[in-house]
């Protein structure tokens, strides 16, 4: 899945991340627009359009907990709070399972912010390829190179690091998805501005 | 090298991702096997570095419903404008010589094809969608309203639409198309 933004340099892992998963968020509602805008066959769509809504509440949610963390205000210490409490002994597994409430297939939480950190790298690993054909000019490759095999590790390691705190994401996506929902409702801006990034 | 490693063992459209799960993961393998299409000509990027694939079979090239699945994988906001979109439509008797996408990033080179990208800004997919602009689709890429398609070409003045007498102008709405133009109008180059 292609990514929204162009290639830009992020300082540390939490801006890496954030980077990732705000940039998955917008393909994803791309991909919302364009099944709302009637692609697709209509029982299909209709279940995309539930499932990418979902994932996009949560990665949103996961991009406002990331951005917070450097501030660390007290809704933030409150949330990971909880999260550490109630998520120590959930099992978050990769891939889909049924939501039998809503009849459809859901991503765990685990795996909709892995893909996006997923997405990212792999977007890193696409232009080392690219940097590797023989029409690419060498010194600027070999810098280049450098650079992008470092943002790929720093990647790995956030997806490793989100392995063993999968259960505290989950709960934090949930809380937090909620209160972007209902500042939704109540007409209160729910996207990350770009000051809170850095 | 084994059989499992030719790129006839994968889909004519692959990612990375898919080529990481044939090697169970192993990302190291998955890459040095991708370089190694690549340099030899048996796959492409579609649309570089976008990590989306597509097998090349010889001087043959790959056919339509493939080069719109391959971009839809690379490009979730693609959309079919201009000619191409009036052509499908029925609204122009002149054919398109290339298939004219919209897509909402800056994109760099499209080695396909038969395919020409045109950038849009970030917010165009939604405001074409509000003002109900797509319509229909061709090998599941969604297109735009014949009334969208000629607004979008005034607004971008980047994309091939036939001459004036080519189209039947008899089948374009009025109001859709003043709608078409007013959505688009803050978006026109230049305009703040």
């Amino acid at each position: 899945m292609g990514f929204q933004k162009p290639f830009r340099v992020s300082d540390s892992p939490r801006c890496l991340a954030i980077e990732a998963v705000t940039g998955r968020a917008g393909a994803l509602n791309e991909y919302l627009v364009v099944y709302r805008a009637g692609a697709g066959r209509r029982g299909r769509r209709v279940r995309s359009v539930r499932e990418l809504r979902y994932d996009i509440e949560r990665l949103r949610a996961w991009a406002w907990y990331l951005a917070a963390s450097s501030r660390r205000p007290w809704w933030w210490r409150l949330v990971t709070h909880l999260g550490g409490l109630f998520g120590r002994r959930r099992r978050e597994a990769n891939g889909r399972r049924r939501d039998p409430r809503r009849s459809m297939q859901r991503l765990s939480s685990f795996s909709v912010i892995d893909r996006a950190y997923a997405a990212l790298q792999e977007d890193f690993q696409g232009r080392l390829l690219t940097l590797a054909l023989p029409q690419t000019e060498p010194e600027r490759s070999a810098a280049c190179r450098a650079h992008l095999t470092d943002k790929v590790d720093t990647l790995r390691g956030l997806r490793g690091a989100l392995v063993a705190d999968a259960g505290r994401a989950a709960v934090v996506c949930v809380l937090l998805a909620g209160v972007l929902r209902l500042r939704g409702w109540l007409g209160l801006d729910v996207g990350l501005a770009p000051g809170e990034q850095s | 090298m084994n059989a499992g490693t030719e790129p006839e063992t994968l889909p004519a459209v692959f990612s990375l991702a898919d080529l990481k799960q044939r090697f169970h993961g192993d990302e190291q393998e998955a890459m040095e096997t991708a370089r190694r299409w690549l340099r030899s000509g048996q796959v492409r990027q579609v649309a570089p570095p976008r990590p989306v694939f597509i097998r090349v079979s010889g001087a043959e090239p790959p056919d339509q419903a493939l080069i719109c699945l391959a971009l839809r994988r690379t490009f979730p906001s693609l959309v079919i404008i201009g000619g191409s979109a009036l052509w499908r439509q029925g609204i122009s008797r002149d054919r398109d010589a290339l298939l004219d996408c919209a897509v909402t990033e800056t994109v760099g080179r499209c080695p396909l094809p038969d395919v020409r990208l045109h950038p849009r800004p970030a917010a165009w997919l939604e405001a074409v969608s509000r003002a109900g602009g797509l319509s229909g689709e061709l090998h599941g890429v969604p297109m735009l309203s014949a009334e969208m398609a000629v607004a979008d070409a005034a607004a971008f003045a980047d994309v091939w639409v036939p001459d004036r007498d080519a189209l039947d102008w008899r089948r374009l709405s009025a109001t859709r198309s003043a709608a078409a133009e007013q959505a688009l109008a803050p978006l026109r180059p230049g305009v703040r």
